[in-house]
């Protein structure tokens, strides 16, 4: 009997206030675009399954405030998160300066977790002062993949989140190889422990 | 008594309700399921108790779920303290339970309105006991607590009814056990068997003494004997299992097929299905004629033998040599242009049937299963009956059903009886929900139906096909006449028969039986089909084959099966998840806030400020909310604030009212006046859904309640007018002193002398001066005249101004004796000399008011007469207010059993301290 998933994973997404992360969130999840902004005060999330390779992925994806004066109280959020989308806006020079110090409270909230970088609002070229190249070359720097994507006119959004998602599950695979091999390597200790005890015992 | 289910957040578990009496109290006991079905006690826990008293309300639920006849009925419990929801399967047992309760309820208004409270004592002892196991934990279902805010359940009620011929068996044997737990229990004595649930324990172990248990135990008696009339309900269900995860595959399923159209296309395929009747006969005959007598090789093939072994081992031990012997003989006679491979074999005593699909078709073929169905002697055994194989080609369900029904020309009722049976009793397992033949696309049915020719005589019939008359002689058979008359095959359709009647022949010939019985020819051997989208091609008899008193018989079907269209299978499926995901995220819980920013202004020591906020559950699904700690912190909220309520549980649509009160008392006044600010943000969180955060925020009037000694001494005007910086500074670092002090210090706060000057010149006389708190309101009055340093007539009574003294001392940042002193003071409180050394060594503005307070007690003893003070009881008092143990250090290291002695050395030492100073004249 089909499960309902095969795998479950915890993402969240991150970035300064007014960034559109709700906004992806709700492309992703619902299809929807509200023109109207509110702004996050909490976290929120939403959930969808996507196949990726035949396999069911679940996501939970947590949306969180970008406020500074909550920066304190949404670094609780990253535990046992399995992936981290960092969202700047193509036309907000500030909220791109940031990514540096979101990708920080990333490194002191998680130990291993896959991490994306997002340019939103990639739809209005006169706007955008952000250019390609610049993020290119940071994200290139900081080993993250670059999306620049528009929520507004669906733009890259579901191939962000699937690549996100393709990361996390690389990830996972990693750890379970790395489990595989280590318990393995401890096996042929044990073994060359053991050889060596009955050498002791001979000699 | 009901047997439910409880919903929490898509969980069900079981609950049992069961309305106990006692006298006339009458209580509504909920239980938990540790497992289902109940069968013992142990299987239950209690988890509720409700009198039944004027606060609890049982009402049914909205008139949606009662639309559907046969649906759960949500009824709703309330009380002071719950509120739960419940659903309880619809029926006369149900509503017979309702009834009682509602009776119940009537039954206590009119206790109460003739002057007779009833007091629900026995009811307090159970409660009493649900919380002892509650609070060690024995109880881990979950606390009474969580249950409150569970949304519904899902109570199925295996009501008591009066007339035990209705109760279910196994309702009886529930009773039974109760009753038999009941007995072990008065054998073993008052100690209750280990595992007896608390409730059960209390009800049983009390059971010597007093009244009320017994009555109690005797309603349980009736719970055996019911019809006294006396209400009583256990309940007991169990029923529907325990259902999250697997929930929404099965939902998937559905939506899938609903949508089969969109990715589905038709195409059609050739069955064959066969059957003979082989009457014990070995496989020695080739069967090509009658398997492979088509130009175009079928699809699918279903062969259906009958009495493929007569052997009494065959009978017995279901056990044939037979089976692979025909079943070489089928494989070997199947179509020669394509290649087949054995889908199913299912074989009951010697009714045995195949079904082969082409091999390059066989990976389409999916969910196959086979069950037997026994209708012979006890109407149970192999002898006659059917077996059946199902399996899913492409998207649509195929059935194939091959039975041996009743012999004999005049049991064609019994006939009738055992296809009812068959049908009613084939069940295909694996798949969710059993499924029932009738369940599938494409129905078909063939064997040896045994139906025969009725009214005519042997030679009659004979002489009808002699002259080719087929038509007439169908018009005499039987299962034709059944059919007609729907008794039955209702709803399946036979082809037109041109072929001669399949039974009895003399074996190895074409010649009709000629022995003695001389039976007349029938069509006992026949192929039925049902279902859209089947077309018949052929249908007939196989003369060639000789070695059965039976001819074979098969026929030719086109089915439009359901072929999937993978890549529109894949974008239906997709648009499926997808719509489930949304119903997912619509039914999280969801809530609307009035407001997320709080702003107290001019909050001032000890006046409390209160702002509401409403919580409406704007979604679908009922919500419990509660106010969460941030990382690392042990509350919610900052010790100055407090939400009211700080968890709760509100229905769809409903509304609740948060106060968020902000008291600043000593405990928070001084690091208010140190700087720190009014502001805290709260997280609302939502039990299975999102976060909100709630900033507080305001400014506090610095008061010099919660102020330092050293600060105080250094302000000569009220403290609201030093700059709040300046204030700040000094509070944060009070030993630094010089730059920013303007004035000699005083030698006292002022605030100290005023209060002391006032009490000296009024109150010195007036008895139990520290013993009565003044009113609240006048304390307010001396509050503000400490605030606004008025050196003028405090108004309020003697005893508040008392009051207010003592919560100045309290509420001061550092303590008299500051606290590095603290465990010196207490270390050589027996000593004097020890004492003063210590005192001599704490800051000067503290020993100043450590010296004036201790000459003021001794000033007050002077009059003891009228004041009725006394050494120790001052030296008690000013010990608790001169001493506190350092932050961090207020709770004692000590066992518990031992900490109630500690307390009380330490205060006596704290007390003892203090004494040496009243009793002594003390001067430096």
């Amino acid at each position: 009997m089909a499960k309902e998933y095969d795998h479950l994973f915890k993402l969240l997404i991150i970035g300064d206030s007014g960034v559109g992360k709700s906004s992806l969130l709700l492309r992703f999840a619902d299809n929807t675009f509200a023109g109207t902004y509110i702004t996050t005060i909490g976290v929120d999330f939403k959930i969808r399954t996507i196949d990726v390779n035949g396999e069911k992925v679940k996501l939970q994806i947590w949306d969180t405030a970008g406020q500074e004066r909550f920066r304190t109280i949404t670094s609780t959020y990253y535990r046992g998160t399995h992936g981290v989308i960092v969202v700047y806006d193509v036309t907000a020079a500030d909220s791109f300066v940031n990514v540096k110090r979101w990708l920080h409270e990333i490194d002191q909230n998680c130990d291993d977790v896959a991490r994306i970088l997002v340019g939103n609002k990639n739809d209005c070229p006169e706007r955008k002062v952000v250019v390609t190249e610049d993020a290119k070359r940071f994200s290139e720097q900081m080993g993250i993949k670059l999306f620049e994507t528009s929520a507004k006119d669906n733009i890259n959004v579901e191939e962000m989140f699937n690549a996100i998602t393709q990361l996390v599950l690389n990830v996972k695979r990693q750890n379970q190889e790395q489990l595989r091999n280590r318990t393995s390597d401890n096996i042929k200790v044990d073994k060359n422990s053991k050889k060596r005890h009955r050498c002791k015992a001979c000699s | 008594c009901v047997e439910g289910i409880l919903v929490q957040d898509w969980v069900r578990s079981s609950r049992l309700l069961a309305l106990i009496d006692c006298e006339e109290d009458k209580a509504l006991f909920i239980y938990t399921c540790n497992k289902t079905p109940v069968i013992c006690a142990d299987d239950i826990t209690l988890e509720a108790a409700l009198p039944i008293k004027g606060d609890f309300i049982c009402n049914i639920e909205s008139e949606s779920s009662m639309a559907l006849p046969g649906a759960d009925v949500p009824v709703r419990i309330t009380t002071n303290e719950t509120d739960v929801l419940f659903e309880l399967p619809f029926g006369s047992k149900t509503s017979h339970f309702f009834s009682q309760i509602k009776q119940a309820i009537g039954n206590f208004l009119q206790q109460t309105s003739q002057g007779r409270p009833l007091s629900f004592q026995w009811v307090e002892r159970y409660r009493l006991c649900i919380e002892e196991s509650q609070q060690s934990g024995t109880n881990d279902l979950f606390g009474f607590d969580k249950f409150q805010p569970a949304s519904t359940a899902q109570p199925h009620t295996v009501e008591k009814t009066p007339p035990p011929a209705q109760q279910d068996p196994d309702d009886l044997a529930f009773e039974d056990n109760f009753a038999d737990l009941r007995v072990s229990q008065i054998d073993s004595g008052s100690e209750g068997p280990p595992g007896l649930s608390p409730g059960m324990r209390e009800s049983q172990g009390s059971s010597y003494g007093s009244r009320e248990s017994f009555t109690t135990s005797s309603t349980e008696e009736n719970l055996v004997d019911v019809g006294s009339g006396s209400v009583t309900g256990v309940m007991k269900t169990m029923g529907s299992a325990v259902r999250p995860v697997g929930v929404r595959d099965g939902i998937v399923k559905l939506h899938m097929s609903k949508r089969e159209s969109e990715f589905t296309v038709l195409k059609p395929f050739r069955i064959f299905i066969g059957t003979w009747n082989v009457n014990g006969k070995s496989c020695a005959e080739d069967l090509g004629p009658w398997l492979a007598c088509d130009a175009e090789p079928p699809d699918i093939y279903a062969v259906g033998f009958q009495e493929l072994d007569l052997s009494k081992e065959a009978f017995l031990f279901n056990d044939s040599p037979r089976e692979e012997e025909w079943l070489r003989g089928v494989y070997k006679a199947l179509h020669p242009r394509a290649n087949y491979k054995k889908i199913k074999l299912i074989r009951l005593v010697g009714m045995m049937l195949i079904v082969f699909a082409k091999h390059e078709l066989a990976s389409y073929i999916t969910d196959v299963a086979a069950e037997t169905v026994g209708t012979g002697i006890m109407g149970k055994m192999g002898n006659k009956g059917g077996v059946g194989v199902r399996l899913v080609f492409h998207n649509t369900t195929f059935v194939f059903i091959n039975s041996h029904l009743a012999a004999h020309v005049e049991e064609y009722e019994r006939r009738n009886q055992d296809y009812n049976d068959i049908c009613s009793r084939m069940l295909f397992k694996d798949f969710g929900s059993p499924l029932h033949i009738s369940q599938h696309d494409a129905i078909f049915w063939l064997g040896d139906l045994n139906y025969r020719i009725s009214e005519l005589s042997a030679d009659e019939v004979k002489g009808f096909i002699r002259k080719d008359m087929l038509r007439d002689v169908y018009e005499y058979d039987q299962l034709n006449r059944q059919m007609r008359i729907q008794k039955a095959f209702i709803g399946f359709t036979e082809g037109e028969i041109n072929f001669l009647p399949t039974y009895k022949y003399d074996s190895g010939t074409d010649s009709w039986d000629s022995s003695e019985k001389n039976r007349a020819p029938a069509w006992c051997d026949r192929i039925l089909y049902r279902g859209e989208s089947i077309r018949q091609l052929k249908y007939r008899g196989h003369m060639a084959l000789k070695i059965s008193d039976h001819k074979p018989v098969s026929s030719i079907f086109d089915v439009q099966v359901k072929t999937i269209d993978e890549k529109r299978y894949k974008k239906v499926y997709e648009d499926v998840i997808r719509q489930l995901d949304r119903l997912e995220n619509e039914f999280l819980p969801q809530v609307s806030l009035s407001k997320l920013e709080f702003v107290f202004s001019n909050v001032m020591y000890k006046e409390e400020q209160q702002q509401s906020l409403s919580v409406t559950n704007s979604g679908q699904v009922p919500v419990q909310f509660e106010f969460i700690n941030k990382l690392d912190e042990n509350k919610y909220c900052k010790p100055w604030l407090e939400a009211e309520p700080s968890m709760c549980f509100i229905m769809p649509g409903d509304k609740v009212e948060v106060k968020f009160i902000v008291l600043v008392d000593k405990m928070s006044a001084s690091s208010l006046n140190a700087g720190e600010k009014l502001e805290d943000i709260l997280i609302l969180h939502l039990d299975g859904g999102k976060d909100f955060f709630i900033s507080i925020s305001g400014n506090y009037i610095p008061s010099s309640f919660g102020a330092s000694i050293e600060a105080l001494v250094r302000m000569h005007g009220p403290i609201r007018e030093i700059p709040i910086e300046l204030l700040f500074q000094m509070e944060s670092d009070p030993s630094n002193s010089q730059q920013v002090e303007p004035f000699q210090a005083f030698d006292i706060p002022k605030e100290v002398w005023m209060l002391v000057d006032h009490l000296f010149r009024n109150g010195t006389k007036v008895a139990h001066l520290f013993d009565q708190g003044g009113l609240h309101k006048n304390f307010f009055v001396d509050h503000a005249c400490i605030h606004l340093n008025l050196h003028r007539f405090i108004a309020g009574s003697i005893h508040s101004v008392a009051e207010a003294l003592l919560e100045f001392i309290a509420a001061l940042r550092e303590p008299v004796i500051p606290y590095v002193y603290y465990q010196k003071c207490l270390d050589c409180s027996n000593n004097f000399v020890l004492c003063k050394q210590v005192l001599s060594q704490i800051p000067r503005s503290h020993r100043n008011v450590f010296k004036y307070l201790t000459a003021f007690a001794r000033e007050l003893l002077l009059y003891k007469e009228e004041s009725k003070l006394h050494e120790k009881t001052l030296a008690t008092l000013l010990g608790e207010l001169f001493l506190r143990p350092p932050p961090g250090k207020e709770v004692l290291q000590v066992p518990p059993n031992r900490r109630q002695a500690a307390i009380q050395q330490i205060a006596r030492k704290k007390a003892s301290f203090v004494y040496n100073f009243i009793v002594n004249e003390y001067d430096e």
